[in-house]
């Protein structure tokens, strides 16, 4: 069957295909929000490191 | 130890300063923004989760579904963009109204859809206004209108990916759904 043969109004698809599409999409989403975690982890190491280093580099730093 | 705390903020302090004042005291560095973004983002999509529950609360299997799907179709459309704290306060926008939004749902059937679908206007125009603001300001007073059209285009792009994305996860809003449950085809139909 088509996905084109039973029109629901979502672009003319079946509700199995726009279903389709949406699985696909969350599943995108959900990869992305998994690698943003990843991304948020790193990020956070190079914050905490950055934060420790500050009040010696204020200390010791060129006036 | 005690010195970090007294420098670093908590990062919601940080999200809800920049919300408010539209900027922070202390310039961030690199990483410091990074964190805040995604910070902002996972804030942004744990409040629209609890807006989701409360629209759909006429049933459990909605709420719970909502749960998942309201977050993951702002997600989706702010991948169009990249206004992460302008989302996190349009999502925090959209928390404060869902008890609102779930008393009604109960309690009256005229006007539980629309004030739902109110709350989300009054969401996505509270971004919008906040985003142009932190435009404006990094571009300074002087270029108005330079300011304006990457507003313009971002939000059109937002509004765009998020007609679409919420006809996908249909049905949001109750059982019997909104004009917005078939997509562009059924909000622009003549």
């Amino acid at each position: 069957m088509s996905p084109l043969d039973t029109m629901t109004g979502l672009g003319g698809h079946t509700a199995e295909a726009t279903r389709l599409v949406w699985i696909v999409a969350s599943a995108i989403g959900a990869g992305l929000l998994v690698l943003l975690g990843l991304v948020y982890r790193r990020a956070r190491a190079q914050r905490d490191l950055e934060e420790a280093e500050r009040p010696i580099a204020e200390r010791f730093g060129p006036e | 130890m005690s010195i970090r705390t007294d420098h670093v903020p908590s990062q919601l302090s940080q999200l809800m300063t920049l919300t408010c004042r539209g900027e922070l005291p202390h310039p961030l560095t690199r990483a410091n923004q990074l964190v805040l973004t995604i910070s902002a983002i996972v804030c942004a999509l744990l409040l629209s989760s609890i807006w989701g529950i409360a629209a759909g609360s006429s049933s459990s299997a909605l709420a719970i579904a909502n749960s998942y799907k309201v977050p993951m179709v702002i997600f989706l459309s702010a991948l169009t963009t990249s206004f992460a704290t302008s989302i996190f306060s349009g999502t925090l926008v959209l928390a404060t109204l869902a008890p609102l939004v779930a008393i009604y749902y109960h309690t009256s059937s005229r006007a539980g859809v629309p004030l739902a679908l109110g709350s989300v206007f009054v969401a996505l125009g509270t971004a919008t206004l906040l985003f142009a603001r932190a435009v404006k300001r990094k571009l300074g007073d002087e270029s108005r209108i330079a300011s304006l059209i990457p507003v313009i285009i971002l939000v059109a792009l937002f509004s765009a990916a998020l007609m679409q994305f919420v006809a996908l996860a249909a049905p949001i809003i109750g059982q019997t759904g909104t004009v917005f449950d078939g997509g562009f085809d059924t909000v622009f139909h003549r």
